[in-house]
């Protein structure tokens, strides 16, 4: 990569790396993890960053990144047994403002990767189905139907949220 | 809970305080990102190298321990017959594309019973290297391999040809020397040097429509009884008449000074001047072997019955396939008594003037063998046999051997072997077009099979 094609590179991971540390937090509910993703989503990002520096958004492009290796991650055989967090309670009991944070975090946790990465890209990043459509690389039909899956779940895991705080 | 409610949930969800970013992220992110890129990189390199190295491999690895120039033996060092001859093998590769050195055996193999499966082929003498002669691919006959086993000549067997092809195998080229008369040309004999070709030439012209519908060896008969013999320096291209008018046989002398040649049913001595010197009076009924039959020592001639057949201007002179199929001997200096006796099918060659080398089905293994037969009558032994197994026609019948042509000067001495893992050389260019083809096709398949089952992974990870 040329000198002021890297530096470009720098500026903007520089600039953007809270916000993908936030939405990888997000995704996997975990800092230590959100790092690593955050790391290897602007490493993918450096050898592709002359043709996306190119593009109109390079941050749908690095979000996109991201969610793809949240994704990957959480097919691999290791993903798949090691949970870096305990088992949450099926029924989250109401509490204090940490507890709740608590509770919709291990909510989230127990949805399948795909569901929660449809809540935490349409509800926490606020995008739409078409941009989230195009963020997990599948077609709108499926973010409405995986949408609709996860609030099902959710409203099974949190019903003392329903008609109450939200 | 719907849309808004879900939404409104997460807005409101109290934040966590943020850590710091670990210590090094932004800073080793480059460093990292470029080690990244070489580690790819060099993946990329190795994995082109080792699919490079596995596809050479593919079409190499039949060749076995081929040398790309055959290794010379050192002089006097004998010959070897492998104790099983090997199968037949559409990847066997050809004589021009990687010469095979010094041959042992020319023959033919295969079976036409239902499909044809032939291939022509050379056995090496000092190894077990086999290589199609692809110069005659089709065909068996007529063909010699040089005493030497260096060289081997081609004709044609059912039209007139101008010269004749020399296939060095050596160097695996072809190269043609021309006859002073166009014709029906049948390669008889070559002097122990491979350089002196002794050969039959006839005029096809009354015969042209017949010899091109026949579908055997018609020069090869029709010259028996109108074939002049020839001598044909094979280096300068320089012919010898010799008015030996007709000729079915001939072999030199192990001094090359010489030959014996069958004309009729009647034995001569030719000089390489082309001059009858005398007729060895063999027994009656009796002629000289087709190919090899001056002993090595120079005493002895090897005998088969001889008889002919037709009338008049259209009599040929043949061997006597059906008199008890003994070969006989007799002594050059007292020819008119029968001497040795080798109960053999086929005379293929001396081993000594005790033991002649043939060729017959061996019935208690089912297959072909060669064997060494004494001449004292006494029980063959087998040196070699043909592969036993049902290669040919798609693995419906066994393969067997055609018209084996030997190397005559190498089986003084002769020594078997155990046979070894067969040297065929790299893949015939056609199957090598379509293992490069094969691998093209397997690997498209793998590319798109992975990039189906990465999409299908990560539909199944978003639903």
């Amino acid at each position: 990569m040329r000198a002021d094609d890297e530096h470009a590179f720098t500026e903007f991971a520089q600039a953007r790396v809270l916000e993908l540390r936030r939405t990888a937090y997000r995704l996997c509910g975990n800092w230590d993890e959100a790092h690593d993703l955050t790391q290897s989503a602007l490493i993918r990002l450096y050898r592709h960053w002359t043709r996306v520096a190119q593009a109109d958004s390079p941050d749908a492009y690095v979000r996109r990144m991201l969610v793809n290796i949240f994704l990957d991650q959480r097919q691999t055989w290791w993903a798949r047994r090691v949970r870096p967090f305990p088992q949450p309670p099926d029924v989250p009991a109401p509490a204090a403002d940490v507890a709740d944070r608590l509770d919709l975090m291990a909510a989230l946790a127990r949805l399948a990767p795909g569901q929660r990465a449809v809540i935490v890209l349409r509800y926490w990043e606020g995008m739409d189905v078409a941009e989230t459509a195009r963020t997990l690389g599948c077609s709108p039909g499926t973010v409405k139907s995986q949408t609709s899956y996860a609030i099902t779940a959710l409203r099974r895991l949190l019903p003392n949220y329903v008609g109450d705080r939200a | 809970m719907n849309d808004q409610q879900i939404a409104a949930l997460l807005a409101a969800a109290p934040q966590e305080p943020e850590p710091p970013l670990p210590p090094g992220l932004l800073e080793g992110l480059v460093p990292a990102a470029r080690r990244d890129v070489r580690r790819r990189r060099a993946t990329a390199a190795l994995c082109a190298v080792v699919a490079l190295l596995l596809g050479a491999g593919a079409l190499l690895i039949p060749a076995g321990n081929r040398d790309a120039v055959p290794a010379r033996p050192s002089p006097g060092k004998a010959a070897g017959l492998p104790d099983l001859i090997a199968g037949y093998s559409p990847l066997t590769g050809s004589v021009s594309a990687a010469p095979p050195g010094r041959a042992l055996l020319l023959y033919g193999y295969g079976n036409s019973e239902m499909l044809r499966t032939y291939q022509t082929l050379v056995l090496g003498a000092d190894a077990d290297v086999y290589r199609q002669l692809d110069a005659v691919p089709e065909r068996t006959k007529p063909w010699l391999l040089s005493p030497d086993g260096r060289t081997i000549v081609l004709s044609e067997p059912d039209r007139e040809v101008a010269e004749v092809r020399v296939v060095d195998l050596e160097t695996g080229q072809t190269r043609q020397v021309p006859v002073p008369r166009p014709g029906g040309v049948v390669p008889l004999a070559l002097s122990p040097d491979g350089n002196i070709l002794a050969y039959s030439v006839v005029d096809l012209g009354p015969v042209a429509e017949e010899a091109a519908r026949d579908a055997g060896d018609y020069v090869e008969w029709y010259a028996t009884g109108h074939g002049e013999l020839m001598l044909l320096d094979l280096r300068t291209g320089q012919a010898t008449g010799t008015g030996v008018v007709p000729v079915s046989a001939a072999a030199f002398a192990p001094d090359g000074q010489r030959l014996v040649v069958q004309s009729e049913l009647r034995t001569w001595l030719i000089g390489l001047d082309g001059q009858r010197q005398r007729e060895v009076m063999v027994p009656q009924g009796y002629g000289i072997t087709v190919h090899n039959a001056w002993s090595p020592s120079g005493l002895l001639l090897a005998v088969v019955p001889w008889r002919s057949e037709g009338i008049d201007s259209g009599r040929v002179y043949m061997f006597d396939s059906g008199t008890s199929g003994a070969v006989r001997t007799v002594s050059i200096a007292e020819p008119s008594a029968l001497r040795g006796t080798a109960d053999t099918e086929t005379f293929l060659g001396w081993l000594s003037d005790t033991e002649v080398l043939g060729h017959a089905w061996d019935y208690g293994s089912d297959t072909g063998a060669l064997s060494a037969v004494p001449l004292d009558g006494s029980p063959a032994r087998v040196l070699s046999r043909f592969d036993d197994s049902y290669r040919c026609e798609f693995g419906m019948q066994r393969c067997v051997p055609y018209e084996i042509s030997v190397a005559a000067g190498l089986l003084a001495g002769l020594g078997t072997r155990t046979a070894e893992s067969a040297d065929r050389g790299p893949w015939p260019v056609g199957f090598q077009i379509a293992a490069l083809a094969t691998v093209a096709v397997l690997a498209a398949v793998v590319w798109l099979v992975r990039r189906r089952v990465r999409r299908r992974r990560a539909g199944e990870a978003i639903s």
